[in-house]
């Protein structure tokens, strides 16, 4: 592949900002690494590279959800607002809803329980369907004021989950499943998170130095919980901690009877009666966990991604693009060292912004081709903290 | 998947007005849910044709060179009036506003930021040419929605962009893709007619649509008597013979530099001129992809879903309470699980003739039925849901057998 024929764009570092990409906050790498663009005041698009590993965190979380027994549905993003006055959710949450100027009173999804509930009442489940749970990924939107960075955005991409049970359900096996389809797919991606149970609902938090939501106390046996300065001693075993950031990822929580009882919708029990549902909800934020995934893997150059999700592993740059011994090169290339497809750099640039880009986008190793490596067949193999091997190509 | 655990929705009578074929069918075999005039939610079956769809373009995308980028769905005013499409896209455009008061849209179509995203990184000839796309949502708000995916406020697709130095890349890029939708509506087993095209709102030099042969479908066409296909618009008061319907699920545009040069998407050339590049543009509809597969692929009892996007490969139908039939389907279902075969079992305690007519209603193009009698001499049964053709099979054998059928 090469680079002059890909569409990659990279940004230069605000060097009035940061001294270096180690103090970058994430969401800033992840922009200036062309993963994330920044269209308007909280809303982001995604880049090819973005896109690609979106695809895959996307593609992961729906397969570990179907595997645990949720089914995939798409629901609209234009919502009725009649719906959330029926909900009584309207005045609570009106100032957090983008409503958009039609034909009709719509609004842009912020989380869809009445959607889902309607979609139950056309379904009028009986007792013996239940527990029933769905899920579905795409766009989410919030009212409230734009900030920066990628996690409180006014359009982002969710997966959100739904499940409904007989009434007096305890939910436990909803939420096993719940967190085992989230813990497997965090997994996929070498992340973990703490898990913080709230009563009614579970945060699941990552460590985030760079740029995290909330400082929770976290001692040595591994426990979090909630900081009250002065005190610093673990609320569940005493230890001493100490105050670390985090960020959320995902959360679970428990929702009762009360939508599926302002809504009136309800499933038929074994006696014949009807009852509301009781609910669960569970969502992830997909730049969430993407966020958490540059998070763990960026280092002093860029952003190492691991190898599921490495977009391109070896880097190949020509010092002379138009040298006509690279193709020749490439093939020794792949023959002695990497059997894949290597990324040449082919644009007319300095070997230096070159190089900067291809650490920046996550190459593993690199290669500068120069007129000396090219006629002693002989060349350096560069890793991400600068050693550097070398390698003869000569077979 | 089991029935009874599920989601699936099959209906026995849909709503006044409903009358195209693809309407009837989506409503009847549970592939979508209507929330309102014009937007649809798609339950589980729905949502795997869709989810298949998304699948053949994109593997098709890819394979043309073109890359896939994501793009936000709310768009600001700004870029709008920079195109000059603000002020004339009319009532279609739903439009908001934010807390502090600045106007925004949500977009029936991407121009303005995919010109936006690539202005800010073009400098040279030499990053030229490429293509970009997106899978996602667009928004128009239709006066009088129709037909059920046909024509809605909220909708899938698929649109891409291309980018280069001038008309010849162009007629390239553009061929490129051309090439890409004939193999991606031929994946679908969907009968298309390439027809030039009025270019419309989004303007530029020339364009091709892609219509869908149907008698629901809200374009007009004949074929002329050297084989071409001609547009018929409302004015134009052909014939009345060989008039036919079609769906238009394509329409690929050049678009020359009719956004570029607005929006001032800039490259220097070879001897440092500054210069506009010359765009494509080319979309797909999803949603009314949906529709428009239906009204090609079915009968009096139902869907006949081309293999590529069915939502389902095989659906196990064990008949009567035999404990035997049971256990054997039980059995046969875990096989097809672990070959990851995507497998509906119908464990209602629901009549033969309910299984069955739910069985062609959804679909999927092979049927295997469990019975007593069958079981009695050891064999189970294939039925095709197109040919109706019956395959016997002995229970141990079914994954193989069903890696032999679909071969042919």
């Amino acid at each position: 592949m090469r680079m002059s024929t890909l569409y990659l764009p990279t940004y230069m570092l605000d060097a009035t900002h940061y001294s270096s990409i180690d103090v970058m906050p994430t969401s800033e790498l992840m922009e200036q690494a062309g993963i994330i663009r920044k269209e308007i005041a909280g809303v982001y698009g995604y880049p090819p590279i973005g896109a690609r590993i979106t695809r895959k965190i996307e593609e992961t979380l729906a397969e570990n959800f179907g595997r645990y027994g949720f089914q995939e549905v798409r629901m609209g993003m234009l919502q009725n607002i009649d719906e959330w006055e029926k909900s009584g959710r309207w005045e609570k949450f009106k100032d957090f809803i983008l409503s958009v100027e039609g034909r009709r009173k719509t609004c842009l999804s912020p989380t869809n329980e009445e959607t889902a509930l309607r979609m139950m009442e056309d379904f009028h489940p009986s007792y013996k369907s239940l527990p029933l749970r769905i899920f579905q990924i795409g766009r989410k939107f919030r009212g409230h004021r734009s900030r920066s960075g990628l996690k409180n955005g006014n359009e982002f991409d969710m997966l959100d989950a739904y499940m409904f049970h007989e009434k007096g359900s305890l939910l436990n096996e909803s939420t096993e499943l719940a967190k085992d389809a989230i813990s497997n797919s965090l997994k996929a991606f070498g992340l973990s998170a703490y898990e913080f149970d709230c009563g009614d609902h579970i945060d699941f938090l990552y460590a985030d130095p760079y740029e995290s939501d909330r400082k929770m106390l976290r001692c040595s046996s591994g426990h979090i919980s909630d900081y009250a300065f002065p005190a610093d001693n673990c609320q569940k075993c005493g230890k001493e901690g100490e105050v670390v950031g985090f960020t959320e990822i995902a959360r679970i929580q428990k929702l009762g009877t009360g939508l599926s009882e302002m809504m009136g919708i309800s499933y038929t029990d074994s006696r014949g009666y009807k009852n509301p549902f009781e609910m669960m909800c569970c969502g992830i934020g997909i730049g969430r966990v993407l966020h958490g995934i540059v998070t763990k893997y960026r280092d002093k150059v860029g952003v190492g991604w691991p190898d599921a999700l490495n977009p391109f592993y070896l880097a190949i740059i020509p010092v002379d693009p138009d040298e006509h011994g690279l193709i020749e090169m490439n093939e020794r290339i792949q023959n002695v060292l990497f059997h894949g497809e290597a990324l040449i750099d082919d644009r007319h640039l300095s070997v230096g912004k070159r190089s900067r880009d291809m650490d920046l986008i996550g190459c593993q190793k690199k290669i500068v081709l120069g007129k000396r490596e090219i006629e002693s067949k002989r060349v350096y193999l560069e890793s991400r903290d600068g050693t550097k091997e070398s390698i003869n190509l000569v077979i | 998947m089991r029935y009874t655990n599920s989601f699936i929705n099959t209906r026995k009578d849909v709503g006044k007005g409903v009358e195209a074929t693809g309407h009837i069918l989506s409503e009847k075999a549970g592939l979508v849910y209507q929330v309102g005039s014009g937007l649809y939610d798609f339950l589980p079956l729905g949502n795997r044709v869709v989810s298949n769809i998304e699948r053949v373009i994109r593997e098709e995308m890819n394979r043309s060179g073109a890359l896939e980028i994501s793009m936000p769905v709310i768009q600001p005013s700004d870029l709008w009036i920079e195109s000059g499409r603000w002020d004339v896209y009319g009532a279609e455009m739903f439009r908001l506003k934010n807390r502090e008061g600045k106007e925004f849209l949500l977009g029936p179509t991407h121009e303005e930021l995919v010109c936006q995203l690539v202005r800010s990184s073009l400098k040279s000839y030499k990053q030229l040419p490429f293509t970009l796309y997106q899978i996602g949502r667009k928004f128009r708000d239709e006066a009088r929605p129709r037909h059920g995916l046909l024509r809605t406020k909220e909708f899938m697709m698929k649109d891409g962009y291309s980018f280069d130095v001038d008309n010849n890349g162009l007629d390239e890029s553009y061929k490129k893709m051309r090439d890409a939708y004939l193999k991606i509506f031929g994946r679908m087993e969907l009968e298309v007619i390439p027809i030039k095209a009025n270019p419309g709102e989004i303007g530029g030099s020339g364009s091709e649509e892609f219509l869908a042969p149907s008698d629901f479908g809200e374009d007009r066409f004949i074929i002329d008597g050297t084989g071409a296909a001609i547009k018929i618009d409302g004015l134009n008061h052909a014939p009345a013979t060989g008039v036919r319907g079609g769906i238009e699920v394509g329409h690929i545009f050049k678009l020359g530099d009719k956004y570029s040069r607005p929006m001032n998407v800039r490259y220097s050339d070879v001897d440092g001129q500054e210069r506009y590049a010359t765009m494509g543009c080319y979309g797909i509809g999803i949603s009314r992809l949906v529709n428009a597969i239906v009204e090609q692929h079915c009968d009096a009892d139902g869907i006949i879903w081309p293999r590529e996007i069915s939502p389902l490969d095989v659906i196990l139908l064990p008949i009567g309470n035999d404990e035997n039939v049971k256990r054997v389907a039980e059995d046969i279902y875990e096989k097809f699980r672990q070959n990851n075969v995507a497998v509906l079992l119908d464990d209602r305690d629901s009549s033969a003739g309910v299984k069955f007519k739910d069985a062609d209603l959804i679909g999927a193009p092979l049927k295997l039925i469990v019975g007593s009698r069958g079981l009695e001499r050891g064999v189970v049964e294939y039925k095709d849901r197109k040919t109706k053709k019956v395959v016997e099979s002995r229970p141990d054998s079914v994954v193989d057998l069903y890696f032999n059928l679909i071969k042919d």
